[in-house]
């Protein structure tokens, strides 16, 4: 499986022939969807899902299939996709590759602001993609895509638990619009796998970041 | 009053010919400690206090007071500085300024790493800076100035909670080097005083984002209750 980071949340994964995009949000470019087979939507957060984006491969690419979660769908009911609307502990597969569907809702924001709907995606039992919540898809997991920075982001220090609760093989950050470099490099070394004395107790898991556009073989 | 937020957690205040510098840190510029006729050091890690551009200081001026906890004071043992060690409750002067110490711990990075202490200061009964914890000082407040992004820093939420605690009659927030400009546009827009529907709760609190270099007056007020503006 290849896996590419196109920005902020959204991925590219290729598989045998297949592409699947999840997250096509306002930072992916805008090729992001022109060999896309299937897309999957976490929630309907902008960063996560560009309606223009989605319509525009929509219209070009009549095979093209949809899986999000109940809200998502309603938003894009009678726009002409073809939709599939999935939820916690669902399972479904696109073209041979099987995902299981993880979570119902997004991290808290604030007591007073409804959550939106949000759903992870486990893609061929290798990569997790949580979406804006810190689920535990309480399955083995190859690679973690690992939101960074955002309003309902905790403190770095319960990404840590996060990530050792998860135990993957991996950790790959993603969703750090609103970082500057400095927090990335503070967040990669407080996230490292092992610990550092006074500094971090260490994830357990390798810190593997991307660079976007540059595909990668899990 | 005039507050100047130098960087980070680095302020400078001066009133009636007094000037307090809070936290300076890695970040703050040399030359920002110029003219300082006093010190005060939330807590020790080095965006708070840099014993380098602190030692310049003291070498500048000898016997330069400086007020901190005790694992600070520790740290600049035998600098030649005037270190006074002060604690939560403690309330002392700086040359006619009043100051009060409130809190003992920095806020919780993860349970496996010891805290450090961390101590906030509330200036001529007016400013409040709590260091790297949300501290409630339990008196009103004029300007609180916020930590809005650090590893023991909570989510939006919480800080637009711990500013309705407060309730001071201004808010500005500091301690914001981890952000780029979407991180700042963000947060001025979730620390809103009016809440917007489905974004952002509001906190009730007039939202001020200073400017680096730029002094600001800070008149007196009372607490926002009984205030006309």
């Amino acid at each position: 499986m290849e896996l590419t980071w196109l920005g902020q949340s959204c991925v590219r994964i290729e598989k045998d022939g297949t592409v699947l995009v999840i997250d096509p949000g306002l930072a992916a470019p805008a090729h992001a969807l022109d060999d896309a087979d299937a897309v999957l939507i976490t929630h309907e957060h902008s960063d996560h899902l560009a309606i223009p984006l989605l319509m525009s491969a929509v219209r070009t690419r009549r095979h093209l299939k949809i899986w999000t979660n109940r809200s998502v769908a309603n938003l894009l009911e009678g726009t002409g996709a073809r939709v599939h609307q999935v939820d916690d502990g669902d399972t479904f597969d696109v073209m041979g590759i099987p995902i299981s569907v993880h979570g119902s809702w997004h991290g808290q924001v604030h007591h007073e602001i409804p959550p939106v709907r949000n759903v992870g995606f486990l893609v061929d039992s290798t990569l997790f993609h949580p979406g804006d919540a810190l689920t535990d898809p309480a399955t083995p997991v190859g690679a973690l895509l690992l939101p960074l920075c955002g309003r309902w982001v905790p403190r770095v220090g319960k990404l840590l638990d996060y990530v050792r609760q998860v135990r993957p093989q991996r950790v790959i950050p993603v969703h750090d619009t609103g970082a500057a470099l400095i927090n990335l490099q503070v967040h990669a070394s407080f996230l490292s796998k092992d610990p550092i004395p006074n500094a971090t107790p260490g994830t357990g898991a390798p810190y593997t970041p991307l660079t976007t556009l540059e595909p990668t073989t899990l | 009053m005039q507050l100047t937020w130098q960087i980070h957690a680095c302020i400078r205040i001066e009133q009636d010919g007094v000037t307090i510098v809070v936290d300076p840190g890695v970040f703050t510029p040399p030359g920002d400690l110029d003219g300082a006729d006093a010190l005060l050091i939330t807590h020790e890690h080095g965006d708070h206090f840099s014993l380098p551009l602190i030692s310049a200081a003291i070498a500048a001026r000898p016997g330069l007071p400086i007020w901190t906890n005790s694992s600070v004071a520790a740290l600049l043992e035998g600098s030649g500085a005037e270190v006074h060690t002060i604690g939560d409750g403690d309330t002392f002067s700086v040359e006619g300024i009043e100051v009060q110490a409130h809190g003992t711990w920095h806020d919780l990075i993860h349970e496996e790493l010891p805290r450090v202490r961390n101590t906030g200061f509330l200036i001529g009964g007016r400013v409040f800076h709590p260091g790297d914890a949300m501290t409630d000082p339990d008196a009103p407040v004029d300007l609180l100035l916020v930590p809005t992004n650090g590893q023991s820093v909570p989510n939006f939420g919480d800080l637009v909670d711990y500013v309705r605690q407060i309730n001071p009659a201004m808010v500005a927030p500091i301690h914001d080097t981890g952000f780029d400009q979407a991180g700042e546009d963000g947060l001025d827009q979730f620390l809103a005083p009016r809440a917007v529907t489905h974004l952002s709760p509001g906190t009730g609190v007039p939202y001020r984002r200073l400017t680096v270099g730029q002094p600001i007056t800070i008149r007196p007020r009372h607490h926002r209750e009984g205030a006309s503006t």
